[in-house]
């Protein structure tokens, strides 16, 4: 063949470089086929996965810390030092009320990374909610959350993640809080956590999975993951009752189901994609064995 | 006329994160194969960037960039093969793929995928950044720091071999 003599053949017929009758020749030659067949197969790889605003909050966080540590210039050393003896007094005042409460929230299929006061960070997964107070936060790292977010918490005092079904404490860690309608789940990728639902408390080391639901037993059990799969794109679920998936997919793809909602005591274990609402409900729907119809533009239909 | 663009203002120092970033953590994955060290060198390169922003130039910046990364990369033990992910074939009428089809198609991607993460490293990194970032050859032989004739005959190599390696299939 003519591509073992001449070293970038292969290279310029990719750019379209080649002359009329190289070309031909070539796409006469029983190679051609394969190597269009290995070309059309490499345009399938994707790129590696990159989450940018994660990396580029964990930058920030890291030049924050720099500028902290800057020696300030000793000429203003003094004057410095005086105004903080002012504005302490101010501050201590402050520091008693709560201040005005932050509220963060996501919209359909949308995540959001925050930087909470002390470092820590907070990802919060679509349609989810959390609400805390910047100012007070010093004293008390508390704050309310609805829907899924994961926290990746700074060494320090009591960090405290409420629910409406329980209360989830930790001492610098990271995990997954899934509260979900009825839903409650509490994964521990680091560290150590405690969930408390009234008087019943648990206690989670890594790789623990601590849930409960409406017809689901409270129930500790193992799942070995650093971080959740909703991080890079997909919801993976381990025996979930199906009423929460659908809400999962509804929050992603702001769709809206209808038709009667089948097996509510069925568990589903599976994951599906953020990007692709027809393989997403494929990859639910069908090993459950249900029939389902998108109906216009947000709605799906299921049917018996 | 205003002031020369600085990668100290932060504005500018965001688009220019959002516009590097992710073909850099690519870059050093296919070239040293080890992604969670690609990442932390991304971060770590940035931080840097970030620090040195008033003695770097604008226009050098890449350049800047890149060449930290890659001196973060290259002290580290170099990892095992690179993974490559694929998309699924996007299948709109479900029926028209029988199971055998299927399974055929994922067999000759896991071979594609294997083939190239067996390149040389050298292969491996022009055959990643020109096929799935779709660098052209002169940018990529800017980053690697040879001629643009040098890349052409590592692409055309990389072909042969992979072309060798799956066979006929």
């Amino acid at each position: 063949m003519k591509s073992e003599k001449d070293d970038t053949f292969l290279s310029r017929w990719l750019q379209n470089q080649l002359s009329d009758k190289e070309r031909k020749e070539f796409e006469a030659s029983a190679d051609f086929a394969h190597y269009q067949k290995l070309l059309k197969a490499t345009d399938r790889i994707k790129s590696p996965a990159f989450d940018e605003e994660v990396t580029l909050a964990r930058i920030k966080a890291g030049r924050g810390a720099k500028v902290v540590s800057m020696s300030p210039n000793r000429l203003w050393t003094y004057g410095i030092a005086a105004s903080i003896v002012l504005l302490l007094g101010f501050f201590l005042l402050f520091q008693q009320l709560p201040g005005s409460p932050e509220k963060v929230l996501t919209g359909f299929g949308e995540q959001k990374t925050i930087l909470l006061p002390d470092g820590s960070e907070m990802i919060l997964n679509a349609k989810s909610q959390a609400v805390y107070y910047p100012k007070r936060w010093a004293k008390k790292r508390k704050l309310n959350l609805e829907g899924e977010g994961f926290f990746s918490v700074e060494k320090g005092a009591t960090f405290e993640v409420e629910t409406t079904q329980g209360v989830v404490t930790v001492l610098g860690t990271m995990f997954n809080v899934r509260s979900i309608n009825d839903y409650f789940e509490v994964t521990c990728s680091e560290g150590k956590v405690r969930v408390s639902m009234g008087k019943e408390e648990y206690i989670l080391t890594s790789g623990m999975k601590f849930s409960v639901g409406k017809n689901l037993k409270a129930e500790v059990s193992n799942e070995a993951v650093s971080k959740p799969a909703w991080l890079s794109g997909k919801s993976t679920f381990t025996s979930v009752p199906i009423a929460v998936i659908l809400e999962a997919l509804q929050n992603q793809y702001n769709i809206e189901f209808t038709g009667k909602i089948p097996l509510e005591n069925q568990l589903f274990t599976g994951s599906f994609p953020h990007d692709n609402l027809q393989v997403a409900l494929q990859v639910v729907f069908e090993p459950l064995q249900l029939r389902y119809q998108i109906k216009g533009d947000r709605t799906v239909e299921l049917q018996d | 006329m205003g002031d020369p663009r600085s990668i100290c203002d932060e504005q500018e120092f965001d688009s220019f994160f959002r516009q590097h970033a992710r073909k850099l953590k690519s870059y050093l994955y296919y070239k040293y194969g080890d992604e969670e060290a690609a990442e932390d060198a991304v971060q770590e390169s940035f931080v840097r960037l970030w620090q040195n922003c008033a003695k770097v130039a604008f226009e050098t910046a890449k350049s800047y960039l890149y060449k930290i990364a890659i001196n973060l990369s290259i002290s580290r033990k170099r990892a095992e093969k690179v993974r490559l992910d694929y998309e699924t074939q996007p299948h709109t009428e479900m029926d028209s793929q029988s199971p055998e089809f299927v399974l055929l198609e994922k067999e000759y991607m896991e071979k594609v995928t294997n083939a190239i993460s067996s390149l040389p490293e050298k292969q491996r990194e022009v055959f990643l950044m020109n096929r799935v970032e779709k660098l052209p050859y002169p940018q990529i032989a800017e980053l690697s720091g040879v001629s643009v004739k040098a890349i052409e005959k590592l692409m055309h190599k990389a072909l042969l071999k992979l072309r060798k390696e799956i066979g006929d299939v």
